[in-house]
C-alpha cells in the first residue's frame, strides 16, 4: 500500500521555483486500478515518479508499505523498486539491441542465481501477452502495441505489487491503446496487480476503480467508483 | 550484463572500431618496439657469453676501434697472475668491400685482425665461431681471410673466392657460422695484415683479448689490471660489457614504454570519449534500468565492462597485429625479434589497465544520471 501525505515537489530553475506538486495526498490500495488524469504540465508524471520511489518529495511524506522513502538512500530505493514496483513508459524505453525476451528479463540481470528461471518466466509472460512467437524479435521488428506489451512483460518480470504506467497508450492508436489497457485490467483482475495509470486520455477513466483529477499540482477531485469497463 | 555491455559496443560500430584501433596500435607498437630491442640485446648477449675473459683497451677509449695501445702490454699482461694469454687485436671498419661501401646496419662489417697462432695455441676462447667450410688460417696466411656467413651471403663468396677490402685482394680460406649476425659480419685476418689495412704503427694494436685460467675471477683480474696500469688501461670483463650494454638497452626499453604510455593516454581518452558519447545516446535506457531496480553499482559495472571489453578486444587485436608486423619485418629486414610471453602478457595487461582506468569516469557519469531526467529525455 502506498500513502502520500501532503506531498510537495519543487524545482529550482535559477531564481524561479517551479511547483510541480502542491500538497497532494493520495492512497493506493492493493488491487486498485487507479487512473490519474490532468492536462499537460499538471504534475502527473512527477506524482507518479514520487509514488514509484523514483524521486523524493520536497516536502510531505510518501510511505510504501509503511516505509518512508525520504529516509532511504539510492540503494534502498533501487531495492524497493526491484522488489515491489514496475514501470511502463509512453516511449516503451526498450533496448534496441536486445530482443523481446532479453528486454523483458533485463531487470533481473543484476540478480544472483540461475538465469534460466527468469528466462522461463519471461517466456511465460510474453506468451500470456500474445507474443509467444515474437520472443527473438528486436524492438524495431515489432509494432507499437507489441512493443508496449513487451514493456508490460518487463514491468511484471520481478513480480511487483504495483505497476506504474505513464501515458501507456500515448504512442498508440485508439484500438491498440484500448487493447493495452484491457491487458492491464486483466492482470489487475486475475493476478491481483495494482495499477496506477497516468494519462491525459479521459477515456481510460472508465476502467478505473479510483479516478484522480489533477491540475496545477493539486488534486481537484478524487472518486472511488465501480468499474464501468472490464 | 556482460552481454549487454558487449552489444552496446557495437551500436556505434565505427566509433568503437576507431577506439579499438587506437588501443590495438598502441599494444602492437609496444610489442614491435620492445621485441626489437630485446632481440638486439639477446643477439649481443649471445656474442658476449661465448667469450669468457677480458677485453683490455686504452683508458678512456669508448670502444675497440678508438683505442690504441703499445704492443708491449702483451707481455706485461701475461705476467699478471691468473692471465693465461693476451692476444693482440686490431679492428678495422672497412671503407669498401668489393668496391662497394658496406651497408650500414646493426651487424656492420668489421675486419678483425689478431695473432692467430697465439689464438690457436690458447685453443680459442670461442670468440671466433666454428668454421663450417674451408679451414682456419695462420699468421703466415697473409693474403687470406676467414669470413662470417653473412658476408659470404651478402657478397656471394665461397671458399677460394677473392674478397676485395679497400682495394686489397684476399683469398677466402674459410667461412664460419656464428650464433648471431654480429659474429657473422666479421672478417678475420692475421694481425699484421689488419695493421696494413688500419695503417697502424708497427708497435701499436687496438686492444687485447685476455684469456684467464679461471674465468670466474674475471672481474677481480680486471680490477687488478686497472689498478696496476691505472694511467693506461681499462679492462672490461665480458660480463661487465654485457651488463653495460644491457643498461643502455634497458633505458631504450624504458623509452619505448614511455612512448607507449603516450599512446595509452591517447587511447584512454578515446575510450572515455567513446563511452561518454554512448552514455549520452542511451540516457533513457540507463534511466529505465535504474527505474526497474538496477542499483548504481549495477550501472557502474555495466559501463566498466564496456570499457574493459574495449581494452581486452583492443589488446587482442594489438597482440595479433604486433605479432604480424614482427613476422613481416623479420622477413624483410633480417632482424631477430624476441617475443616473450611476459612481453605479450604485459602488453595485454597494459590494454586492460587502460580500459579499466578509462572506464571509471564514464561509469561515474552514468551513475550520476538522474533516472527521471533520463526517462523524460526518452
Ligand atoms: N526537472 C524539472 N525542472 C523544472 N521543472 C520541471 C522539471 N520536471 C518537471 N517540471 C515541471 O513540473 C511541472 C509538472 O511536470 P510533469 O512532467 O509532472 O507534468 P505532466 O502532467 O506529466 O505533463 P505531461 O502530460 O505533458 O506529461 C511542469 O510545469 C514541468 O515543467
Ligand atoms: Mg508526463
Amino acid at each position: 500500500m502506498i500513502v502520500a501525505e501532503n506531498v510537495t515537489k519543487e524545482y529550482k530553475m535559477g531564481e524561479v521555483i517551479v511547483r510541480a506538486l502542491a500538497g497532494v495526498s493520495i492512497k493506493i490500495e492493493e488491487g486498485d486500478f487507479v487512473v490519474i488524469v490532468g492536462p499537460s504540465g499538471s504534475g502527473k508524471s512527477t506524482l507518479m515518479h514520487i509514488l514509484g520511489a523514483l524521486d523524493k518529495p520536497t516536502a510531505g511524506k510518501v510511505l510504501i508499505d509503511g516505509e518512508d522513502i525520504s529516509e532511504m538512500d539510492d540503494w534502498e530505493l533501487a531495492m524497493l523498486r526491484r522488489k515491489k514496483i514496475g514501470f511502463i513508459f509512453q516511449n516503451f524505453n526498450l533496448i534496441p539491441t536486445l530482443n523481446a525476451l532479453e528486454n523483458v528479463v533485463i531487470p533481473t540481470e543484476p540478480l544472483p542465481g540461475d538465469k534460466t528461471k527468469y528466462d522461463q518466466r519471461g517466456i511465460e509472460l510474453l506468451k500470456m501477452l500474445g507474443l509467444g512467437d515474437r520472443l527473438l524479435h528486436k524492438p524495431s521488428e515489432l509494432s507499437g502495441g507489441q512493443r508496449q506489451r513487451v514493456s508490460i512483460a518487463r514491468s511484471l518480470i520481478n513480480n511487483p505489487e504495483v505497476i506504474f504506467a505513464d501515458e501507456p497508450t500515448g504512442n498508440l492508436d485508439t484500438v491498440t491503446g484500448n487493447h493495452i489497457v484491457e491487458i492491464m485490467r486483466k492482470l489487475n483482475k486475475e493476478e491481483k496487480k495494482t495499477f496506477v495509470i497516468v494519462t491525459h486520455d479521459q477515456s481510460l477513466l472508465d476502467y478505473a476503480n479510483k479516478q484522480v483529477f489533477i491540475r496545477d499540482g493539486k488534486i481537484e477531485k478524487q472518486t472511488k467508483k465501480k468499474i464501468i469497463k472490464n | 550484463m556482460i552481454k549487454l555491455s558487449f552489444l552496446n559496443l557495437f551500436r556505434r560500430k565505427s566509433r568503437t572500431f576507431l577506439t579499438l584501433l587506437a588501443i590495438a596500435v598502441g599494444v602492437a607498437s609496444i610489442i614491435v618496439l620492445v621485441s626489437l630491442v630485446d632481440g638486439v640485446v639477446a643477439d649481443f648477449t649471445e656474442v658476449f657469453e661465448q667469450f669468457q675473459g677480458l677485453i683490455v683497451l686504452e683508458k678512456g677509449a669508448a670502444d675497440v676501434p678508438f683505442s690504441k695501445l703499445d704492443r708491449s702490454f702483451e707481455h706485461k699482461l701475461e705476467k699478471i697472475n691468473g692471465v693465461k694469454v693476451a692476444i693482440p687485436e686490431i679492428w678495422v671498419l672497412p671503407n669498401k668491400i668489393d668496391g662497394q661501401i658496406p651497408e650500414f646496419s646493426l651487424a656492420t662489417v668489421m675486419v678483425y685482425g689478431l695473432d692467430l697462432d697465439k689464438y690457436h695455441v690458447s685453443s680459442g676462447s670461442g670468440w671466433i665461431a666454428e668454421v663450417e667450410k674451408g679451414s682456419f688460417i695462420r699468421n703466415s696466411d697473409t693474403d687470406s681471410v676467414v669470413i662470417g656467413k653473412k658476408i659470404a651471403e651478402d657478397y656471394d663468396k665461397f671458399v677460394g673466392s677473392v674478397l676485395d677490402i679497400d682495394g686489397k685482394k684476399y683469398r677466402v680460406k674459410g667461412i664460419f657460422a656464428g650464433q648471431s649476425e654480429f659474429i657473422e659480419g666479421v672478417i678475420v685476418m692475421p694481425l699484421e695484415a689488419a695493421r696494413e689495412l688500419a695503417d697502424l704503427d708497427a708497435d701499436k694494436v687496438n686492444s687485447f683479448t685476455v684469456g684467464l685460467t679461471d674465468p670466474s675471477k674475471d672481474k677481480q683480474i680486471a680490477e687488478q689490471i686497472e689498478f696496476i696500469y691505472s694511467d693506461d688501461l681499462q679492462a672490461l670483463s665480458m660480463s661487465q660489457y654485457s651488463e653495460q650494454f644491457g643498461e643502455i638497452f634497458g633505458s631504450l626499453r624504458l623509452l619505448v614504454w614511455a612512448i607507449a604510455a603516450i599512446a595509452a593516454v591517447v587511447a584512454g581518452v578515446g575510450i572515455i570519449n567513446t563511452i561518454l558519447m554512448s552514455i549520452l545516446d542511451r540516457t533513457a535506457e540507463i534511466g529505465t534500468l535504474k527505474a526497474t531496480g538496477w542499483t548504481n553499482e549495477n550501472v557502474f559495472m555495466m559501463i566498466m565492462y564496456e570499457a574493459l571489453s574495449i581494452g581486452i578486444l583492443g589488446g587482442i587485436i594489438g597482440l595479433i597485429l604486433g605479432f604480424m608486423v614482427d613476422l613481416f619485418l623479420a622477413s624483410i629486414l633480417n632482424i631477430n625479434f624476441l617475443i616473450t610471453v611476459p612481453l605479450l602478457l604485459q602488453a595485454f595487461l597494459f590494454a586492460l589497465f587502460i580500459g579499466l582506468i578509462a572506464g571509471i569516469y564514464p561509469a561515474y557519469r552514468a551513475v550520476k544520471l538522474d533516472p527521471i531526467e533520463a526517462i523524460r529525455s526518452g
